[in-house]
């Protein structure tokens, strides 16, 4: 896309912890700031999205019609897609073709979890799917969240010779950035054998190559070329975006050990008319240390198998190539049961020269990525400035 | 978390998938296969993949297999297994995968390329469970 639609609000909640705090409430927060931030109004607000099964993972919003009713929206244009936590990434790249057709010119994208004293569902929570349907030959054996993240790196490591160290680099990446930001649930630096000494939760996962537990949200609004040049800030252009699932069934882990990020990312570049060189800086999503390691390789940052000398190479670091997660990501600032709309708000943060943590000097072009359901979901969105 | 309640969840058993639940209950594991090329395809679908033919059957299959990759999960919302206990996907024999737990071994001991082998795990009356054990 070429300057047809741009994000311009974006706010993360200062919060990480928000006990007694009904979720709905960071949401009417995140997006009053993000609508301040933008110079845009409540009433200029004609698009609502965001993922109706947050309950899941310690939100309150289990359809868009209730959240929608509580913030008194009557939007033309909705979307509650729900792939997990990387869903609000999707958001993004669907309202920014809406908005290019006309269907609404103000889209607001909001999250809010807060998990730590939320009621939440733990069956469902670490099980995903019922124990009905395909989920019916998998639950029974239980499969955590954690251990799925576990049989995909255990391969790679198989395959490839990749290291617990390599790996744990990028957990002490995201925290040395993580020691810049104020607002970061952690920012006290911690070395690789601080991560490989943690616990063991799903091997080859330790517990510090694992998000941290925050309760917290944050919101983005997008809106049409003509009204973003009339916008508070200089506008954040959604430049490229793809999307791509594939089965969610871990018996079916060997056709996706190549993940749907490759699909996802190849459409975003082309969309974008660039390749992955040209990235400054990208957000990916971090619940785990795995779900960048395997970002990295299948967003063509480096070759299959080569994400732990990529790693080793310092490439990822905040003096590298590809400085990520600049805020210290969900490994060390922020994670309340999702991080998707978070990895937007930071590449539009490092975009404007506003990074909390580190910022990417001459930042232009910036990735994020989202993912979802145990490796099966991937967005993609590519953002540049003028 | 464990305790004299704990037990697996119970899959909810259909009419699609009830041939293979029946099977398992008598101890032989059964998988979909392509009646005109002989492929054999797991985890069942309406239809075969990848041109959604519906020339297909259930069939026994030797429950050997290798391990392709596997996770000890130490720690643990479900009640059962008790931790630490073995997820794994296993390659049979045949060439489908199977996710499962690696069970009568050391988890820590616990390779990728393991040879191991099925055996049919009575849940209740109804419902027994393909779980994996190190083969010679």
């Amino acid at each position: 896309m070429k300057k047809e639609v741009a994000i311009v609000g974006a706010y993360e909640s200062p919060r990480r912890l928000a006990s007694g705090v009904h979720p709905y409430e960071i949401h009417a927060e995140c997006i009053k700031a993000a609508l301040d931030d933008a110079g845009l109004t409540f009433s200029d607000v004609d698009g609502f999205a965001t993922a109706a099964g947050d309950w899941s993972e310690g939100g309150a919003a289990s359809d868009i019609l209730d959240l929608t009713d509580y913030l008194g929206l009557r939007p033309r244009y909705f979307n509650s897609t729900d792939v997990g936590g990387g869903s609000y990434v999707s958001h993004t790249g669907h309202a920014a073709t809406s908005i290019a057709a006309g269907h609404a010119d103000v889209v607001v994208i909001s999250y809010a979890g807060c998990p730590k004293w939320w009621p939440l569902p733990v069956t469902f929570w670490d099980g995903l799917t019922y124990p009905a349907g395909p989920g019916q030959f998998e639950i029974p054996f239980s499969p955590t969240i954690i251990s799925t993240a576990g049989l995909f790196m255990n391969r790679h490591m198989h395959q490839f010779g990749t290291t617990s160290e390599q790996l744990a680099k990028i957990a002490v990446t995201c925290r040395a950035n993580a020691a810049n930001n104020p607002h970061a649930r952690y920012r006290t630096p911690m070395t690789v054998e601080d991560v490989v000494n943690s616990p063991m939760i799903a091997s080859p996962i330790h517990k510090l190559d694992c998000c941290v537990v925050t309760e917290s949200g944050g919101a983005i609004v997008l809106t049409n070329a003509t009204r973003a040049r009339d916008c508070a800030k200089k506008p954040v252009w959604i430049r490229g975006y793809g999307e791509a699932l594939s089965s969610l069934s871990l018996s079916e882990m060997a056709k996706r050990f190549v993940t749907p990020i490759r699909d996802s990312g190849a459409a975003a570049y082309a969309m974008a008319g660039i390749g992955p060189k040209d990235i400054d800086t990208a957000q990916l999503y971090d619940a785990f240390t795995p779900t960048v390691f395997f970002a990295l390789e299948d967003l063509g940052f480096c070759e299959k198998g080569e994400g732990g000398a990529f790693i080793d190479s310092g490439a990822i670091e905040a003096s590298g190539t590809l400085p990520i997660n600049t805020d210290g990501g969900g490994l060390s600032s922020n994670h309340p049961g999702r991080r998707g709309i978070f990895v937007l708000i930071e590449a539009v943060r490092q975009l404007r020269g506003e990074g909390p943590g580190v910022q990417v000097k001459n930042c232009r072009t910036a990735l994020a990525h989202g993912m979802g359901g145990y490796f099966a979901a991937s967005m993609t969105t590519i953002m540049g400035i003028d | 978390m464990s305790g004299k309640d704990a037990r697996r969840i119970a899959p909810m058993m259909d009419n699609f998938n009830e041939p293979f639940w029946s099977a398992a209950r008598e101890g032989r594991l059964v998988v979909q296969r392509s009646k005109s090329t002989g492929a054999y395809q797991w985890p069942p679908r309406p239809r075969l993949l990848p041109d959604w033919d519906d020339d297909m059957e259930w069939t026994e299959v030797p429950g050997n297999g290798t391990v392709y990759s596997f996770s000890v999960v130490y720690r643990s919302s479900h009640t059962y297994p008790p931790t630490p206990y073995v997820i794994a996907v296993i390659e049979l024999d045949c060439g489908v995968f199977f996710t499962s737990n690696i069970v009568d071994v050391d988890p820590e001991k616990v390779r990728i390329g393991m040879k191991v082998k099925v055996a049919l795990e009575p849940q209740d009356e109804k419902i027994s469970l393909p779980v994996f054990s190190p083969r010679n």
